[in-house]
């Protein structure tokens, strides 16, 4: 392989791409249908080749990152369905994140998606108080029933409103907390990664969670120190942010005397799997790196992987499983949730024919409504003709998308988690 | 070059959004998935015939060239546009119009994808039969304009074998049908001419396909041999003790190693090369075939023979075959895929020219094909970053294509002659051969108008009004 690797073209250098990767590409186009934006605009500029193909351009200085090549390469959700397919094994994910990087530095987003990025990556998802700030707002809203006041409640807001109507009262704070398990079983310890939004929108589905692990015999311990995955940053393309969240949650739980880090989101699972990949510079934690994603589970491999307690409850449910992408593209995780669905008594699955990206990719949904929501409403399409009525997803992502679709709809359709379903049907207050 | 006021007119016609005609934008349309390239002036998305009826007339008005596009993913450069021009994608136009069960009929447009197809058909218990490696993401229309293949052309034929009947634009910009729902069509068969014709005789709008029953029984077999003459002919035998797979597939050592870099799915790194062999019919049918193929494998001392126990089993066996040209990718940046054909029987012989010419040119040549047509795709695997590469490449692709002609083999089994082996229709073809085909394209499209630099040799313009007797003397 003879590709000559420019020293003086700084092109994705900076970013540290490995431009290998880029030539792995054979442009057979076995990729073009899988790729969610081709598919709803039937051209190659927003397809995973034509990407490609303008990533290759930029490096050979053939061109630059104009607005409009920006503009196709930022419509890109990162759902990674393409390297599922690809024959050639391109790692798109990663090239994307490296141009998006590239797109960063070169400061080539407009000044409010600029302004707003920086907020988001460097204050809202590091910090977590700012995100206590945001459950005290949903508390007003609600107290003030601010939903009621028609003039505040144009369309777009529906999915938001739906969103923080859905959000229960008490956070679920990562203080250090050990959960202890039922003593009857064979005991484990595992430790729980809490997140950054889902324990304030979610908490309900966190506090499941530890049930569900107790009742299977996990000890649960929340560390303190840990942070939000860092997974939005990398995929804004702010890798030095992403690079420093990585480190306080490797240092949060790398050296605890526990079986796996559990996590119930699948873009946050997906990234943790692939820390390492931030530190190919940095032996000391490259090491540690490594050793950190191998403890890494989802939810629901880890659950499989200790075969469960039968749950109890007869649950008469028609349900379909909504397969993240991060989850599934990235974690190859689809069997799993399926044979712990197929577990619960009562329980109906209905496949949906596409299995295509609901759109929601982290925070896409600001940036591209347009195309999020024509992916919202066909996502809803595939849903509706299952006649399923709960949808399960294992990311939380996904269900916020999902949940806003359908009371856009008015859809009497029930998001769940697929914790939140284990947890109904183990516990007998239901 | 296309001037605003072309620009402003095709806006006119589908919108805004549908025309693209800044350079940066372009980039991506000038490959498919060949090694040619060359860029368009600018790039419509039309919706309906009428509107590719309208576009040509302006095209016309304006003298430009037009060059439809499917997905792109060609393996001839028929959909690159070598001269430039009006590039005509065609991917809006992929509804499925109607669905005739019990005459088993199919109506779509021509963005329709291959495996779209067969899926959305799939719950009335039918399929359609081409099924090129590429059908995840390739289109019926870009199948018509090639003529395609696939794997189990074997036993069902290839595209011009499944459809009935096409709606075309003409070069004119004339809207008429070529063909019927019937089989027999009084008159010329028209559309015979029309299929394989790489968008160069008018461009397809509506196309009715056959659809087949989905078979009762499939079993996949995997056999594995010590050498590639082994296997060569344990194919040859299967053929002649009168058994029909559906499909028979041959990788050699090479492409096991790239498809289990990447792919995985279970094809023994022990063995020179493997044969997929696909029975479909009646249980029994099935079954009954399966003993044989046993049998005749076993007899001629093959590594292992196994039968796909599952989907999944069949499904991994035949995600390694359709992803393999992909997948040596990973063994280096570029491939020069090359589309010969030869007599089965001179399967063995073939391939040792072929081994010799990759020794020769010291490149590695890889081996993936459709065993049972004799249709041998061997890929030249080079960088093309490294200097003089791109002649060294095409000069022994040109060594092999000659070689498939010296034992009565031709030029292409299902990629198409595009723009990649024009030059090579001498081989097998007379001037007058040549100068007939062209005197029928000239009947639909006299002004080389659509898709020119294809398929015959020599520059866009002069041959194709030209008369080859006259040319080559």
């Amino acid at each position: 392989m003879g590709i000559e690797i420019k020293p003086e073209n700084t092109i994705f250098t900076s970013t540290q791409m490995d431009i290998q990767d880029l030539y792995k590409c054979v442009h057979c186009g076995l990729c073009l249908s899988s790729c969610p934006t081709y598919t709803v605009l039937g051209k190659e500029t927003d397809s995973p080749r034509g990407r490609i193909a303008y990533m290759k351009a930029i490096y050979e200085e053939k061109t630059y990152l104009t607005p409009r090549i920006v503009s196709h390469l930022d419509s890109c959700l990162q759902c990674r369905a393409c390297e599922s397919v690809c024959p050639s094994g391109v790692p798109f994910g990663r090239l994307m994140e490296h141009t998006k990087s590239y797109i960063v530095n070169k400061k080539k987003y407009s000044f409010f998606r600029s302004v707003v990025n920086k907020f988001l990556y460097k204050v809202v998802f590091p910090k977590q108080f700012i995100l206590s700030l945001l459950s005290i707002g949903i508390k007003v809203y609600k107290a003030l029933k601010l939903n009621k006041i028609r003039i505040l409640m144009p369309g777009f807001m529906i999915p938001l409103d739906k969103m923080i109507s859905d959000t229960p009262k008490e956070v679920f704070r990562a203080d250090g907390s050990i959960f202890y398990s039922n003593p009857i079983v064979k005991k484990r310890s595992v430790a729980l990664l809490s997140g950054c939004v889902m324990p304030i929108v979610q908490s309900d589905t966190m506090r499941a969670t530890v049930r569900v692990l107790n009742k299977n015999g996990c000890d649960v311990f929340v560390p303190e120190s840990q942070k939000c995955c860092g997974a939005l940053n990398i995929h804004g393309g702010d890798l030095e942010g992403a690079k420093s969240l990585a480190k306080a949650n490797i240092d949060a739980f790398i050296d605890l005397d526990i079986e796996a880090i559990i996590v119930v989101s699948g873009g946050c699972g997906a990234i943790m799997k692939e820390y390492f990949d931030l530190f190919k510079n940095d032996e000391e934690y490259l090491e540690k790196a490594i050793r950190f994603s191998n403890k890494v589970k989802d939810i629901s491999e880890f659950l499989i992987q200790i075969s469960i307690i039968k749950p109890e409850n007869n649950l008469d449910y028609t349900v379909t499983y909504q397969d993240s992408c991060h989850l599934s593209n990235v974690q190859k995780i689809t069997s799993p949730p399926r044979q712990l669905l197929e577990q619960i008594e009562g329980i109906t699955i209905v496949e949906m024919e596409d299995n295509k990206c609901c759109g929601a990719a982290g925070v896409y949904s600001l940036f591209h409504k347009e195309m999020s929501s024509v992916l919202a409403s066909s996502k809803m399409d595939s849903v509706e003709s299952t006649r399923a009525n709960v949808v399960i997803s294992g990311n939380p992502g996904c269900m916020i998308q999902i949940n806003g679709e359908a009371s856009k709809r008015k859809s009497p359709i029930k998001v769940m988690h697929l914790v939140d379903i284990l947890d109904e049907a183990y516990s007998y207050a239901n | 070059m296309v001037n605003s006021s072309l620009i402003k007119e095709l806006k006119k016609i589908v919108g805004d959004d549908y025309v693209m005609h800044h350079p940066d934008e372009l980039l991506v349309f000038q490959y498919d998935g060949s090694t040619d390239k060359a860029l368009p002036d600018v790039v419509v998305f039309p919706k309906s015939s009428e509107d590719i009826s309208s576009i040509v007339k302006i095209a016309n008005r304006y003298d430009q060239y037009i060059i439809p596009r499917g997905a792109g993913t060609g393996l001839s450069g028929g959909a690159v546009p070598m001269y430039g021009g009006i590039e005509l994608v065609l991917t809006r136009m992929n509804s499925i119009l109607s669905i005739d069960v019990e005459n088993r009929l199919a109506l779509v447009e021509p963005g329709v994808v291959n495996l779209d197809l067969s899926k959305y058909v799939a719950s009335m218990g039918l399929f359609y039969a081409p099924d090129p490696s590429s059908q995840i993401s390739c289109t019926i229309g870009g199948n018509i304009a090639e003529n395609s293949g696939g794997p189990h052309c074997l036993k069902y034929g290839v595209t011009t074998n499944h459809v009935l009947a096409c709606e075309i634009v003409t070069e004119n910009g004339d809207i008429i049908w070529l063909g019927d729902k019937f089989r027999n069509v009084p008159g010329y068969d028209l559309l015979g001419g029309f299929v394989g014709s790489e968008g160069m005789m008018g461009i397809a709008t509506k196309i009715i396909v056959n659809l087949l029953p989905i078979p009762q029984s499939v079993k996949t077999h995997l056999a594995s041999f010590a050498t590639i003459d082994q296997a060569s002919f344990a194919v040859s035998s299967v053929i002649s003790s009168g058994l029909i797979p559906s499909a028979i597939e041959m990788m050699d050592k090479l492409t096991i190693e790239a498809v289990e870099n990447v792919v995985k799915c279970g094809y023994p790194d022990t063995a020179g090369a493997v044969l997929l062999i696909e029975l479909d019919g009646s249980n029994e049918e099935v079954s009954e075939q399966s003993k044989q193929i046993m049998d005749i494998c076993n007899s001629l001392e093959c590594q292992d023979i196994s039968v796909a126990a599952s989907i999944e089993e069949r499904n991994a066996l035949w995600r390694g075959r359709k992803g393999a040209l992909g997948a040596l990718g990973s063994l280096a940046p570029n491939y020069f895929l090359v589309d010969g054909v030869v007599p089965r029987t001179k399967l063995p012989e073939t391939l040792k020219t072929i081994s010799k010419i990759s020794e020769k040119i010291d490149l590695p040549i890889a081996n993936v094909f459709h065993a049972g047509d004799g249709n041998l795709h061997p890929c030249i695997l080079f960088d093309e970053q490294e200097p003089g590469m791109a002649e060294k490449v095409l000069g022994a692709g040109g060594e092999i294509l000659q070689a498939c002609v010296d034992v009565g083999g031709t030029l292409t089994g299902e990629h198409g002659v595009g723009f990649e082996k024009k030059e090579f229709m001498y081989k097998i073809f007379s001037n007058s051969d040549l100068d007939q085909m062209l005197r029928l394209k000239s009947s639909f499209a006299p002004n080389g108008r659509l898709n020119p630099g294809k398929v015959f040799p020599g520059g866009p313009k002069c041959f194709d009004m030209g008369n080859y007797n006259t040319f080559r003397s």
